[in-house]
């Protein structure tokens, strides 16, 4: 059995949370929310700049360290686009991320599912209204990820 | 842990210093844009790792906001939790994380972060765990294969079969009372009603 050292270091934030003046907790939350809505314009902009990357990506027809480029550049920004009213975008980015972290370990190179899940993220981006439509191609995508997963697995 | 949006609780970031690794710019900008809405005015912005571990070897934190980084910045933590840079070794760590594979989820779990967070950070999630962090003085452990805070959010003893290894924990064996139960009339008058003037 190996050593076990426990102890309970000082925690400065305790200290520093307790001082006077700073911010009520429903200020914080709305102010906090309200600048992620500003924030969405420049959020969209990015996402967009993410997609021409990895469409010149694909483009390259990668291999290697190109999967695991890919890979980043569409990993990277999952996150922000649901907290700017763009969860479906997001949900195609997790998608397309999981799809591409099997291919750089042990699914085969296929260009077509990247190439459906860019397609797909370029019509919500363009536009992002929450519909039955926008849903149905979200799980269709998300249908498509777990074919080619699923089938590697099996 | 559940934080009441409505609160007029107040709380304090204005001198916390904070680091931030985060690789994406973006991502960057949303956890900054939410931690200043926080209040907080000192951020260490961090794009790398190199950045990160020279700014710790440098500077004292008090918060910790930390992209996983598909594994960097899972062994950033790591690496931290193992070194002597008091205080930064033990201070407060959260970990975030857009996309996780199932690989790197136990590995995100066991490098010594507080807690780990899937992105889409939403602001009231973060809050409360800022709240939760700077409230409870959490215990940390060190060992041959693990760093970082206690990670355990329940006491239920140490598991049967077992022998504790903390001098807190109790003997599975309880053994008989070492003195006299209390008799119903005490019990009786311990919880008997009395009038309070307010």
């Amino acid at each position: 059995m190996s050593a076990v050292r426990i102890h309970t270091p000082d925690v400065n934030l305790a200290k520093l949370i307790r001082k006077p003046g700073g911010k009520a907790v429903a200020d914080a939350l709305s102010g906090a929310s309200e600048g992620l809505k500003e924030m969405s314009g420049s959020v969209l902009a990015e996402l967009k700049s993410t997609l021409a990357a990895a469409e010149t990506c694909l483009a390259a027809k990668p291999t290697g360290e190109g999967v695991e480029e890919l890979y980043l550049t569409i990993a990277r920004p999952i996150g922000a686009a649901s907290l700017c009213g763009l969860a479906a975008a997001d949900e195609v980015l997790t998608s397309l991320a999981t799809l591409l972290d099997a291919m750089r370990q042990d699914v085969p190179w296929a260009p077509e599912p990247v190439r459906l899940h860019l397609h797909g993220l370029g019509l919500l981006l363009n536009a992002p209204e929450d519909s039955d439509e926008t849903r149905a191609l979200v799980d269709g995508l998300k249908k498509v990820t777990k074919r080619y997963v699923g089938e590697a697995a099996g | 842990m559940a934080l009441n949006p409505e609160s007029r609780a107040r709380f304090n970031l204005e001198q916390a210093s904070i680091l931030v690794l985060e690789p994406h710019a973006m991502g960057m900008n949303v956890i900054v844009e939410i931690l200043s809405r926080f209040g907080a005015r000192k951020f260490r912005r961090c794009f790398t790792v190199a950045e990160a571990r020279e700014s710790v070897e440098a500077d004292h934190y008090d918060l910790m906001m930390v992209d996983a980084m598909a594994g960097e910045g899972v062994e950033f933590v790591r690496w931290l939790r193992r070194t002597e840079l008091k205080p930064n070794a033990y201070v407060p760590i959260i970990l975030m994380s857009g996309h996780t594979p199932a690989r790197l989820v136990a590995e995100a779990r066991d490098c010594g972060a507080h807690f780990v967070m899937v992105k889409p950070l939403a602001p009231s999630a973060v809050l409360e765990r800022i709240l939760w962090l700077a409230r409870e003085g959490r215990q940390f452990v060190a060992c041959d294969s693990y760093a970082g805070p206690d990670r355990r959010f329940q006491n239920l003893g140490v598991p049967p079969g077992m022998q504790g290894r903390r001098r807190s924990d109790t003997a599975e064996d309880l053994g008989d009372a070492q003195g006299p139960n209390l008799d119903q009339s005490l019990i009786d008058g311990l919880l008997k009603p009395t009038k309070v003037h307010l």
